[in-house]
């Protein structure tokens, strides 16, 4: 019991931390005698850049865990991701298609049916072919970089400048977003969270087995596809927001499981709130690490992700 | 007698491979039926059948008299409870709150209840002391037990299960099967697949011989454990004879090298 207010109170501890930092530093560091007196300007930057910056942050982090979370439960996968099964690929190309054809406001919608494109084709591969979850894990890598080669060539023959740095933030970047889709893809994605925690003893059951949950009375089929649907919404939202930004979706579900179990009713929530919580750091180094230069928070989620994720595939005994 | 069961022309085939062909079958309420026959015989697909889990493609299944395709999956859950052969663990969970998912039927989505029924469960099981262990953690015998547990926790009227006792040793094999025993003797009905003819010939009240997708006899295991059936659907010479002790039926293959020493 003990130990459980300890791991809730390090939560919280975790959120604040990251918010804070989120706030004060950056390219303009804030010390704590500065934040009692702020200039007009000060509180420009805080109100205008870096609270609505923090708050992407957090809603791509947490959007993309959470995505990450139920994927994992109805692939029975645990490297499943948006970002390992190429849905997030498969969105940049949507959006990058968007743009060509000039429905700058419909790109969501782009990205939406890009993922839904990819993750439908990435499934009938590992269904005709047979594939175990290792294979379509490399499969959903490939069709990655697949999609961000399509990405690259299309805006290099376009030689239209401005669109060169409009598609630029697919690489992951936090720097762009757009302030309209930052309001609804919040509430969209929170939407979309508050109905994944209660359908939380759904992903239980069917990640134990299907057959299983199907005599338990679980849907499996329609609880898997609205699955797919939720899932590839919420990445999509996240894709349009701030690029591709990898591995959020794999290491935090893993770190939450092995910390809080894996009862889904825990792991979707704590997954909200760390994955939120470990972007807007992410995004924190990545504008002062080298300040005041900002460097694409793909970079820094890369790098650490990537080491994380082969020490997973190094360290696991288990066959996938 | 109730009838829970009744099976007419039941045929099944996945492709062109015909697994089940034409079985005609009745169960009673509080039966111990035993599902036996040699390997690629049929017998899981059938259970599945009967699990609802898998769709047959000729023929009719009553359930209480109700066609089972036109009771909904979650009705059916709260009487039925299934046991594959093998779950495998995506990720691990603690024991109490994989018991705790047998509550789903009744509770759906987003429905929640006190833990306590669990609790009372695990009393009657004697897993108690595992409740806070994870799954992987439990020896096969234990697992097994749990995986029972949760049926009951279902509240499952009839229980089908499909080789509870493999992987186990001959310890667990009777302690899980005289756990069915007695919820049998509580009223339940017990279905399930068996390797062990003689475990079959202990606890069954009724036994249905498959062989090749088909019923080659139903019976009790006096009529059907036979040495001319065994014999023929197992093609292999076995030794049949009735325990002094038990007074049940005992069964034993005869190795081909001793059975060449009577040919001389």
């Amino acid at each position: 019991m003990k130990r459980e207010i300890f791991k809730n109170l390090f939560l919280f501890f975790i959120f604040i931390f990251a918010i804070y930092s989120g706030i004060f530093f950056g390219s303009e560091i804030y010390s704590f005698k500065k934040i009692l007196n702020l200039s007009e300007i000060d509180k420009a930057i805080i109100y205008k850049i870096r609270i609505p910056r923090v708050t992407c942050a957090f809603i791509v982090g947490a959007g993309l865990s959470i995505s990450g979370v139920v994927l994992q439960s109805v692939l029975k996968n645990p490297l499943a991701e948006s970002y390992t099964l190429g849905i997030s690929g498969g969105a940049s190309l949507g959006i990058v298609i968007g743009i060509l054809t000039g429905n700058i406001y419909l790109i969501p919608l782009f990205a939406f049916i890009g993922s839904i494109f990819s993750l439908f084709l990435i499934l009938s591969i590992s269904i005709i072919k047979k594939l175990s979850t290792s294979s379509i894990i490399l499969a959903g890598i490939s069709l990655n970089f697949i999609f961000s080669s399509l990405v690259l060539f299309l805006i290099s023959v376009s030689n239209y400048e401005k669109f060169y740095s409009t598609v630029l933030f697919l690489f992951g970047d936090l720097s762009s977003f757009s302030t309209k889709i930052l309001i609804y893809s919040g509430i969209i994605i929170f939407i979309c969270f508050i109905f994944l925690y209660f359908s939380g003893k759904v992903y239980d059951i069917i990640s134990i087995d299907e057959e299983k949950a199907k005599t338990l009375g679980v849907n499996v089929n329609f609880e898997k596809n609205l699955t797919y649907f939720i899932s590839c919404l919420i990445s999509s939202l996240c894709v349009s927001l701030s690029g591709i930004i990898g591995f959020v979706g794999l290491i935090i579900p893993h770190i939450v499981r092995s910390i809080f179990g894996s009862i889904h009713k825990k792991v979707i929530p704590f997954s909200f709130i760390i994955g939120g919580s470990f972007l807007i750091l992410c995004d924190t180094i990545s504008r002062v690490i080298i300040r005041p230069v900002e460097i694409p928070v793909g970079v820094i989620t890369g790098f650490f992700g990537g080491i994380f994720f082969l020490v997973l595939l190094f360290k696991t005994e288990k066959i996938w | 007698m109730v009838e829970i069961y009744k099976i007419e022309n039941l045929s099944f085939s996945y492709g062109k491979n015909e697994v089940l062909k034409n079985i005609n079958l009745s169960i009673d309420k509080g039966d111990f039926v035993g599902i036996v026959g040699p390997n690629g015989s049929g017998k899981t697909t059938f259970l599945k059948i009967l699990a609802k889990i898998l769709t047959p493609n000729k023929g009719n299944i009553f359930y209480k008299g109700k066609e089972l395709k036109k009771i909904k999956n979650i009705e059916y859950a709260r009487e039925v409870g299934y046991l594959p052969s093998e779950i495998k663990f995506t990720f691990d969970i603690k024991v109490k709150d994989f018991l705790i998912l047998g509550r789903y039927p009744f509770l759906g989505r987003f429905r929640e209840e006190s833990e306590d029924f669990v609790y009372e469960i695990g009393e009657i099981f004697n897993i108690k002391d595992f409740f806070e262990n994870k799954i992987s953690q439990l020896s096969e015998g234990e697992k097994q037990r749990i995986y029972i547990a949760q049926i009951i926790v279902q509240n499952s009227e009839t229980i089908l299960l499909d080789e509870p006792t493999s992987h186990l040793d001959i310890g667990y094999q009777f302690g899980i099967m005289d756990i069915l025993k007695k919820l049998n003797d509580n009223g339940k009905t017990i279905i399930c697949i068996l390797h062990d003819l003689n475990i079959s010939a202990c606890y069954c009240s009724k036994i249905i011989l498959l062989n090749k997708g088909e019923i080659y006899k139903v019976g009790s295991p006096e009529e059907v454990l036979t040495y001319e059936n065994i014999e023929v659907v197992y093609n292999t010479k076995v030794l049949v004879y009735k325990n002094p002790f038990t007074e049940k039926i005992n069964v034993f293959g005869i190795p081909s090298y001793i059975l060449k020493k009577f040919d001389n």
